[in-house]
């Protein structure tokens, strides 16, 4: 077998209350050693479960109904991992030895318990003879490998000292320690901000070249493939619906749901040229004026119950945004954009700073000047959309208690008005009034967004704060979302603000960009020409992290980000 | 960590003084005192007490005096020469009545704890790993069935069935023949021959409950990423499940073993009296229902230190177990 792994006509089924799920329909795969196998899907493509196959790890409610599942041991015969049991001594070898694996949550994917040395030692112990003492030596040399700083000191840390990427680039010398053929790569970036994320990319690349390992990296994001993958196979319902060379399902897709897929991605525009412009605002006039926004978080107190240390979340931040407009405020975990959006919500108070707002009967409020019952009342006018439909909606209240109860909580009392409301802006977010009596679970992430929305429309606010909201959907959802979000706002005369840490979702949609860091606003442009001509180097690094879905300009900027590499290291 | 730990201790001290001083007014709450109730006994039994005799009781006593005076005598005498005080119902001192039962308390306690977390953990993980498979039916409708009888009932249960089929008495923890003799080897044995009804009841109740928080905890925990990546590296199921999920499912565990201590001593008084247990509870409830004040007083009072040790033993334990909190 040439192959280091090949899957053949993979079938598996759920067998569920309500029936069976056919949830890998017949999927043929295989990867050379050395070679990139990209597998893009939606969610439920049966992507990651035919992943597990190759591990025997499936979920024990799976059952295999048809193929095989081959792959090549260290001694070069080959083994349909189907065949052995679970826990097989074979299978057990496979695991860690010939197959390494990667996943998406770096925050949960590596054990509370034990140091990341240990973690890592534990996986030499299973599948190689070193004595103690070289398996701690082979741990350090590992960790300087994936370019973990100070390798020694992090041997004896636990995950929950490590930032995301600190930790990614530790599950990935755990995946390598043992030197495996295949490396098995479950959406590893897709948890983390755009500059940590090129910079994975970057290592899982120069280590794939540099072993020669074959590679299946799997991800709903068509720029990630396009920087990493020489082949791609795309995958819908259980199958695989298109596979062939990276630039030609770029440039030349087959099947109508690559060609879907890949004109729903939200492109960034490229350099120089100007993004389509979105609706101007209504008005010039701001409906939310920040100025001088700083927020405090203690963190320590000393025995007095006085504050020791204090975090400066938001520093001194001050935006207009205009009635009508969308504003988009970028930045990576931990920049203070959230902090941001609280703050204007009324969830914090304020260490200093104030906050101005105009109502829709142009009547003027300081909110960082009001308290109690007059604040609430105002809050009506604020609203916010979270970033996870799932956990965002009380799972046991129905439709309509969740979208009347801002009405409710407003002092409303009259049942057949809150009905009528709810029912109305379930219509003007797209789904039936007989979804009414229904629970959040009967829906989809992307209906489910959709009664978000509605919530937030209720008390039909002035601004509506985004908060991620479309970056947990597919993408072909998420664009979906947005149309829904620029009707809405034509319609019902809304502002909106815009937090995302992905540069891409906002760059058709916002009038202007602020860029967070480290709790500072440090550029806020009008969107086309924060990407014509960025001012600020953090908004730079952003643009040339972000994945591009073009295999070609991908490679060319690689090529050029290494030539001027080599060029300031000879100068 | 050290710090932590001495941050702990050191904030055990105005704990202690705050429950002192609750403790006493506690005592002090209800109506009348223990003079009230030893002169409505005295009367019952035919005496005639008149008002002078009922102060002179109430002076004997030392229950005249201001409350504040009371309260400095009270713990002073504890804190100073270990003394507290006589109890005026036995009209003996405080400390002997309650370490002569302390010790047996403590044995059966910790025996029967001992024995819940040997039941209850592998059950709980067995039935997580292996969930709705039949002997996680069979284990689940045991834990039902022992969280809802009673642990009065069962002992009782298994003193008739003791007595009618084997012929062999079940209450107390000695057989009367060495009730007062003095410790030896036979003594010893006849102790374990009835120690294990005790034990075995307080620790069937207390598992069944156990082991469904131990499968509820393994349940969300072997759902977790970690898990996943354990058995990617190639470690074999039953290392993967005791030495990662396991540890973190524990954790809710011993941060409650605290708890066990206060409750080895106050808890369990249906059983204890049932069985005839010559342990601290059935003495306490005695205690409170005739306002035996001093009696009460150091029982709350060393229930209460008990709760405190035992919470600094659990933050220790958590301290060294989970490295999460040691490098917060």
């Amino acid at each position: 077998m040439e192959n280091i792994v090949e899957i053949e006509d993979l079938r598996i089924e759920f067998h569920l209350r309500d029936g069976i799920v056919n949830a890998v329909n017949g999927v043929t795969l295989a990867v050379k050693p050395g070679e990139v196998l990209g597998v893009v899907g939606e969610s439920g493509s049966g992507k990651s479960l035919s992943a597990r196959a190759i591990m025997n790890l499936l979920p024990r409610t799976a059952k295999v109904t048809s193929g095989r599942v081959c792959v090549q041991r260290k001694d070069g015969s080959v083994l349909d991992v189907l065949k052995q049991g679970r826990e097989s001594r074979a299978m057990r070898e496979i695991r860690g030895g010939q197959v390494g694996m990667v996943f998406q949550e770096p925050m949960t994917a590596l054990s509370p318990m034990h140091s990341i040395g240990r973690q890592i030692t534990t996986t030499l112990s299973l599948h190689t003879d070193l004595s103690r003492t070289a398996q701690r030596d082979r741990a350090l040399e590992l960790l300087d490998l994936v370019l973990l700083p100070d390798p020694r000191a992090m041997l004896d840390k636990y995950a929950h000292q490590l930032s995301g990427g600190m930790r990614q680039r530790a599950m990935i010398a755990m995946a390598l320690s043992c030197n495996p053929a295949l490396l098995l790569a479950d959406e590893p970036t897709t948890a983390l901000d755009v500059t940590t994320e090129a910079q994975i990319l970057e290592l899982i690349r120069g280590l794939q070249e540099k072993f020669r390992m074959g590679v299946i990296f799997i991800t709903h994001n068509f720029g990630v493939v396009a920087e990493l993958a020489d082949r791609v196979a795309v995958m819908r319902t259980g199958e695989v619906v298109e596979e062939a060379g990276l630039e030609e399902v770029f440039y030349a897709p087959r099947h109508a749901y690559t060609q879907r897929l890949l004109s729903l991605i939200p492109r960034l525009p490229k350099a120089g040229a100007a993004p389509p412009k979105p609706e101007p605002p209504l008005s010039q006039e701001p409906v939310i004026d920040l100025r001088g926004l700083t927020k405090d978080f203690t963190v320590s107190k000393d025995w007095l119950g006085r504050p020791r240390d204090k975090l400066r979340a938001v520093d001194d931040v001050s935006f207009q945004i205009d009635r009508g407009e969308t504003f988009g405020l970028l930045g990576e975990s931990g920049s203070g954009k959230s902090t941001v959006a609280r703050c204007i919500l009324g969830a914090y108070a304020p260490t200093e700073g104030s906050i101005h707002f105009r109502d829709r009967d142009n009547r003027k409020h300081v909110l960082t000047e009001l308290r109690g019952e007059r604040l609430r009342r105002l809050r009506q006018h604020f609203q916010m959309v979270f970033q996870d439909p799932y956990s965002s909606l009380n799972p046991r209240m129905t439709v309509e208690q969740l979208i009347g109860e801002p009405l409710v909580n407003q002092g409303e009392t009259d049942a057949r008005l809150i009905r009528s409301r709810a029912a109305e802006l379930l219509e003007q977010v797209g789904l039936s009034t007989a979804m009414l009596s229904r629970y959040p679970h009967a829906f989809s992430g992307g209906q489910r967004q959709r009664v978000s929305i509605a919530r937030a429309l209720c008390t039909n606010p002035s601004l509506v704060v985004l908060d991620e909201s479309v970056s947990a959907l597919d993408v072909s959802i998420a664009a979906q979302i947005i149309d829904l979000l620029r009707d809405l706002q034509a319609r019902l005369k809304l502002t909106y603000l815009f937090i995302t840490h992905d540069l891409s979702m906002i760059a058709n949609f916002a009038n202007r960009i602020g860029v967070m860091q480290r709790g500072r606003m440090v550029e806020i442009s009008e969107t086309q020409r924060f990407f014509s001509e960025p001012r600020h180097p953090y908004s730079e690094a952003l643009l040339h992290a972000v994945p591009i879905p073009d295999p070609r300009l991908a490679r060319e900027r690689r090529r050029a980000k290494l030539a001027s590499f080599r060029h300031s290291a000879a100068s | 960590m050290g710090r932590l730990i001495l941050d702990r201790i050191l904030w055990a001290i105005p704990t202690l003084i705050a429950i002192t001083i609750a403790t006493f007014v506690i005592i002090q709450l209800p109506p009348g005192d223990f003079a009230t109730a030893y002169i409505a006994e005295l009367i019952h039994n035919g005496e005639t007490v008149d008002d002078a005799e009922a102060a002179r009781i109430r002076t004997e006593f030392g229950l005249d005096r201001p409350y504040p005076i009371q309260f400095f005598d009270w713990i002073g005498g504890i804190v100073l020469r270990g003394d507290f005080g006589i109890s005026f119902d036995w009209q003996l001192p405080v400390s002997d009545l309650i370490w002569e039962r302390l010790g047996l308390t403590l044995l059966i306690s910790t025996l029967s704890l001992l024995l819940t977390w040997a039941i209850a953990i592998p059950i709980g993980v067995y039935s997580a790993t292996r969930q709705y498979s039949i002997f996680d039916h069979v284990f689940t409708v045991l834990g039902f069935l022992g969280r809802g009888i009673p642990d009065f009932l069962l002992a009782l249960i298994l003193m008739w069935l003791g007595l009618v089929y084997f012929n062999f008495h079940v209450g107390g923890l000695h057989s009367p023949e060495f009730r007062d003799a003095p410790w030896s080897f036979a003594k010893f044995l006849d102790l374990l021959k009835h120690l294990w009804v005790p034990v075995f009841v307080l620790a069937t109740g207390g598992a069944a409950g156990l082991l469904r928080i131990m499968r509820a905890n393994m349940l969300e925990e072997l759902g977790k990423p970690y898990v996943e990546t354990a058995y990617a590296q190639g470690l074999p199921e039953r290392r993967v499940v005791w030495g990662y999920p396991v540890r973190v499912a524990l954790n809710p565990f011993i941060s409650t073993v605290g708890w066990a201590l206060p409750a080895l001593i106050s808890g369990d008084v249906i059983t204890a009296v049932v069985l005839n247990l010559p342990t601290t509870g059935p003495l306490l409830l005695r205690a409170l229902q005739n306002q035996d004040m001093y009696l009460a007083g150091g029982f709350i009072l060393i229930l209460s230190v008990f709760t405190i040790i035992g919470t600094l033993l659990s933050d220790i334990l958590l301290v060294l177990t989970d490295p999460r909190i040691r490098h917060a």
